[in-house]
């Protein structure tokens, strides 16, 4: 009996978080079906689904160069974070050095400063070194201010693999290499992923950057571009198309958790070590 | 095959922590080496820098009269049971034992056959295809094992690999691992805190303690010619009884009385002594005295009966002008007996027991150096 409310409690909980967190995401799905003349109908479901504001973002050619942009910055940061993140992780797990724990605080220190406080000297130092309103020029603070989140992420995930099953694998005959391939990848590789999911979301999300330090289709990723969406005439808002790009720009994130959710099971490493 | 010489091997972890000084010894080849000592003394450090896993700080280790110092571990073609298991939790029990032949790069069918023999040779036949996560803790052990030994190394590095059995498969893996061995003639290096496994597995026994060999021998020198103190009261399960100890004139005087020195005991001069017997050197006080051995009473104080024996604590207050140094190791002047009796010995808790106690049983321990000086009867020789 208490088990039945138990589970009728926390189920009906999760259902009102949820259908809270999804009313915004439902209502601007509903904006970008609408026929631009329903947009202030004031009903929440579309009386009539049209595609015409989906046709309208793509034929306009600063969208999809937008989001050409967003995928490539946001890919390229996050391959070059994560990667540059795993080798300070492993070091700052597996290895003793001098200076380990003002490094480990510092790399914290990194993460509280407030980005929109650089923006100025930034936008300055870009220009006059050739990086404003480039690819470049938004991969570097991206990897910059993400970098913080993956090496703790990815550090508090080493700490927890079993490392006597490196040196296992070292005496049943395997290389170096044959040991990282075999053995802590695959024990890794939810961690890894993990950080990689947080840290394209953030890439991929970002604003402030976007729009300080790019000015044209050459690297203005979709947040920042949809900021300069237009409406037909000059009296009419972009909502429709606004609506239609947000939806987009969307998808790919909910695609690429949903593919690597299964990959970020806990308790993987369950069973290696006694104790 | 292998033959393991340390010749003056240290290890000294870099926070300073000195875990082993100077140790050298040789592990013959084809010979089956069993390590013991207490918790923390160093026996899983000194296999791991057997097996390349930590460096050697100082000295060398020899295999076969190679230096290895520097050696990989892949290099080395040892096998290890590590003492936490270290299995591979994303892969399955067939999958754990394979890994070493895969490395190697052995055909499929070959692989195949190796592991089930294995398998089979562990009672794993059935948990093949699961993974470690839903294995228990002696099953886990047990795919520890075959993992090593499905392999045809130089030798086996063993560390505590059945410590997570029940009796009845400890006493048949043992069984097992010792048959294995003979059979492979394989040299094999065996870490255990187990007292039976350590005196009935092996050829030689190394007794660690803090860092230093205190003695290596066959399992009956060690019990009958122990070396020093540690390794007296270490081998033997209940330990050796320790009591303080005097020469008098022509005779050695023990807290419970004296009795005529044994030839042998003369020289000893050293003023603080101490004496051992183990607990079958006392019993029943039955006979008449032949002048050989010493009766005494106590008060019993616990008696444990397992079935074939009877062990009986009881406790004796040292007498009350006893040298300091007495009181330093013995706890304020008492001293708890441990005496092996027959099982159908009629004796009660609370109760006066007569007991006695023959000289030749004595080993005569100095207190400073902790070394044994003399014993009543006549060493065991291999
Ligand atoms: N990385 C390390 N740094 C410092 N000290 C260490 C390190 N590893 C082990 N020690 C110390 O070395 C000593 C020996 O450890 P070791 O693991 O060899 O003991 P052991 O004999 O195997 O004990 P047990 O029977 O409990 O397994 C211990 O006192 C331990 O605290
Ligand atoms: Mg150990």
């Amino acid at each position: 009996m208490q088990n039945r409310l138990e589970t009728l409690f926390w189920s009906a909980f999760g259902a009102i978080v949820t259908v809270y967190a999804l009313i915004p995401v439902a209502w601007i799905v509903s904006l970008s079906l609408k026929r631009p003349s329903d947009l202030n109908d004031r009903r929440f479901f579309p009386s009539e689904i049209s595609f015409d504001n989906y046709r309208a973002i793509f034929k306009d050619a600063q969208f999809p160069a937008a989001l050409w942009n967003s995928f490539g910055i946001a890919l390229i940061a996050t391959l070059l974070s994560i990667m540059l993140a795993m080798f300070t992780a492993y070091a700052l797990v597996r290895l003793e050095f001098p200076g380990k724990k003002p490094m480990l605080v510092g790399v914290l220190a990194v993460s509280m400063f407030p980005p929109v406080s650089i923006i100025g000297p930034l936008f300055n130092l870009w220009r006059s070194l050739g990086l404003f309103d480039t690819w470049a020029g938004l991969i570097i603070p991206y990897m910059t201010f993400t970098l913080p989140l993956a090496i703790w992420t990815l550090a508090a995930f080493f700490r927890e693999l079993p490392w006597d099953l490196d040196k296992a694998a070292r005496i049943d005959g395997a290389t170096p290499f044959q040991a990282f391939y075999y053995i802590i990848a695959p024990l890794a590789a939810p961690g890894v992923f993990t950080a990689a999911i947080l840290v394209f979301i953030f890439a991929w999300n970002d604003f402030l950057f976007a729009t300080s330090l790019t000015s044209t289709n050459a690297a203005r990723t979709v947040p920042a571009a949809i900021a300069f969406f237009t409406g037909s005439s000059q009296f009419e808002q972009p909502t429709g198309s606004i609506a239609a790009a947000s939806v987009v720009v969307t998808l790919p994130v909910i695609v690429i958790v949903l593919l690597f959710q299964q990959r970020i099971v806990a308790g993987l490493t369950a069973g290696a070590v006694k104790g | 095959m292998a033959e393991i010489v340390l010749d003056q091997v240290s290890k000294q972890f870099p926070d300073g922590t000195r875990v082993l000084h100077e140790t050298g010894f040789t592990i013959h080849d084809g010979e089956l080496f069993i390590l013991v000592g207490p918790s923390g003394c160093g026996k899983s450090t000194l296999l791991n820098m057997i097996v390349g896993l930590e460096d050697v700080s100082s000295g060398e280790i020899r295999v076969d009269g190679r230096v290895v110092n520097e050696l990989d571990p892949k290099d080395r073609n040892m096998a290890m049971v590590f003492q936490s298991y270290a299995i591979y939790p994303h892969m399955s029990v067939r999958d754990n034992i394979a890994f070493p032949l895969k490395l190697a790069g052995l055909p499929k069918d070959q692989i195949r056959q190796k592991v089930e023999q294995a398998a089979e040779l562990l009672e794993l036949g059935e948990l093949l295809e699961r993974k470690p996560a839903a294995l228990s803790g002696g099953q886990r052990q047990r795919v520890a094992m075959g993992r090593a030994l499905v392999r045809d190394p130089a030798a086996f590095l063993l560390d505590e690999p059945l410590s997570n059995l029940d009796a009845r498969l400890r006493v048949q893996m043992r069984g097992e691992i010792g048959r294995l061995q003979k059979r492979l003639g394989t040299t094999m290096i065996y870490v255990t805190h187990d007292q039976t496994e350590a005196m009935t597995l092996g050829d030689r026994v190394a007794v660690l303690n803090r860092g230093k060999v205190q003695q290596i021998g066959s399992p009956r020198q060690l019990y009958q010619n122990p070396a020093n103190l540690f390794v007296a009261g270490f081998i033997g399960s209940p330990g050796m009884n320790f009591v303080p100890a005097e020469i008098g004139p022509d005779n050695l005087i023990l807290p419970f009385g004296s009795v005529k020195l044994p030839e042998g005991f003369g020289e000893c001069t050293p003023q603080k002594l101490i004496a051992g017997f183990r607990p079958e050197a006392i019993g029943l006080d039955s006979s008449t005295d032949n002048g050989q051995s010493l009766a005494f009473s106590v008060t019993v104080d616990i008696v444990e009966w397992l079935g074939a024996e009877l062990f009986v604590y009881s406790d004796l207050d040292l007498p009350k002008p006893s040298t300091g140094y007495a009181n330093d190791l013995f706890d304020n002047g008492r001293i708890t007996l441990v005496s092996r009796l027959g099982p159908e010995a009629p004796v009660r808790q609370g109760e006066q027991l007569r007991l006695r106690l023959n000289v030749r049983d004595i080993h005569l321990f100095d207190y400073e150096t902790e070394r044994r000086l003399a014993f009543g009867g006549d060493d065991w020789l291999d």
